[in-house]
């Protein structure tokens, strides 16, 4: 069942988690949680918090088209998982190759997929493998395309805020801690203003797709919904937080 | 006893199920019984003043059925692949699965889709042999189609 029409009170300034504890079937940790803030009803949101499941790097899949430099003689039928370098500031992609019979790679020659997305990989990043890694005369490299990444605007800011605790495995409920910190509020520079209500969404959402072929595409759901107040703290006003 | 005027409120873009719960049933459902859910604009109750042979449908989920007025139906799937409406058999429940492709947001004007902050009177039907002869408006009401600030800031791609 989901939460909707809930009303929060909350003073400026405070440290503090909102636990959600939301009877949604088949969320686990590694799912994604959103929670935003706005002034008006399904408005633009002044504030959002996000976990780190929104964006898994590199989509999955085969990356050959991407290849630039081939390999033309390595070792045959080589099978070698393996984590390139790049130019850019992307870290943490794993790539499983299999070279031909006759060891090579290239975009119609052998395999090469991505398995592990990494993260911080941007359009026009060239991955790179070692020529000694292939034993091949010469280094792989692929240069990424936008077909390589979600459109990163589909994608919300990682802040670190807000997780999903599938404390019963497979079964609901799952809790879902949602942390407010002091640049949260505008005493801080941050969007929420004392005296003001506020309009909220928690939303639960699942990859259903993330690869070269089938692109993003999350399956999300509000959990739950209402009114956030932000009522004045004796304790700022007295300048106790500054 | 048909449940008339339950209302629900589903945001747009949401991927979420509707549970419909039968407590006075004489016999749980089976696998022979079939089940329609439809839905046009309206802020009417009860539906009257206008007949509903001239509403159109936005949008229309059904399970299998043998007969009605447009022949046989096929079970309707959601933008996921999987069946969008369910009559759970051996219980008392019926489950009605929204995905995005039900929304305006996503479908665009070409399709009959639900539009954001409207109100749609909403009809489930049932019947026990998968025959219109035999059919029951088993639930009514209203579904309220709520903007949601997740949808406003482009993190649910069609």
């Amino acid at each position: 069942m989901n939460l909707f029409h809930q009303e929060l009170y909350i003073h400026e300034d405070d440290t503090f988690t909102v636990e959600f504890l939301v009877d949604t079937t088949n969320l686990f940790s590694f799912d994604s949680a959103w929670f935003g803030v706005s002034t008006t009803p399904g408005g633009s949101y002044i504030l959002q918090k996000a976990n780190n499941n929104f964006n898994y790097g590199l989509f999955f899949g085969d990356i050959t088209p991407q290849i630039t430099t081939t390999i033309g003689d390595g070792t045959a039928n080589l099978q070698v998982t393996t984590s390139p370098t790049t130019n850019g500031s992307g870290t943490g992609a794993s790539l499983d190759i299999i070279l031909n019979n006759l060891g090579k790679l290239s975009p119609t020659l052998g395999n090469c997929n991505v398995i592990v997305g990494g993260t911080g990989y941007a359009v026009g990043d060239t991955l790179t493998v070692a020529g000694a890694t292939l034993g091949a005369s010469n280094d792989l490299e692929i240069l990424l395309s936008s077909a390589n990444l979600p459109n990163p605007n589909y994608i919300p800011a990682f802040e670190g805020d807000i997780y999903i605790n599938a404390f019963q495995n497979l079964y609901p409920p799952v809790l879902i801690p949602v942390e407010f910190f002091q640049n949260d509020f505008s005493n801080s520079a941050g969007p929420l203003s004392a005296g003001n209500t506020y309009y909220w969404e928690l939303i639960g959402g699942k990859m259903i797709s993330y690869s070269i072929g089938g692109g993003y595409k999350l399956s999300s759901q509000v959990m739950a919904a209402g009114t956030l107040y932000v009522q004045y703290s004796l304790f700022t006003k007295a300048r106790y937080r500054p | 006893m048909p449940k008339i005027n339950q209302n629900f409120t589903v945001f747009e873009d949401d991927t979420s199920p509707l549970l419909f719960e039968f407590s006075d049933l004489q016999e749980n459902f089976t696998s022979d019984w079939g089940v329609w859910f439809g839905t046009f604009e309206s802020n009417q109750w009860p539906p009257s003043v206008t007949p509903p042979g001239i509403w159109g449908t936005e949008i229309k989920k059904h399970t299998a059925w043998t007969n009605t007025g447009n022949g046989a139906l096929t079970q309707t799937n959601g933008s996921d692949g999987n069946p969008d409406i369910e009559i759970v058999a051996d219980d008392n429940i019926i489950k009605v699965y929204f995905t995005q492709q039900d929304f305006f947001a996503t479908s665009g004007v070409a399709s009959n889709s639900l539009v954001t902050n409207k109100n749609y009177y909403y009809e489930l039907v049932t019947s026990p042999d998968k025959d219109e002869d035999t059919s029951l408006v088993a639930a009514s009401g209203f579904l309220y189609i709520s903007a949601s600030i997740f949808s406003v800031a482009n993190y649910r791609p069609s």
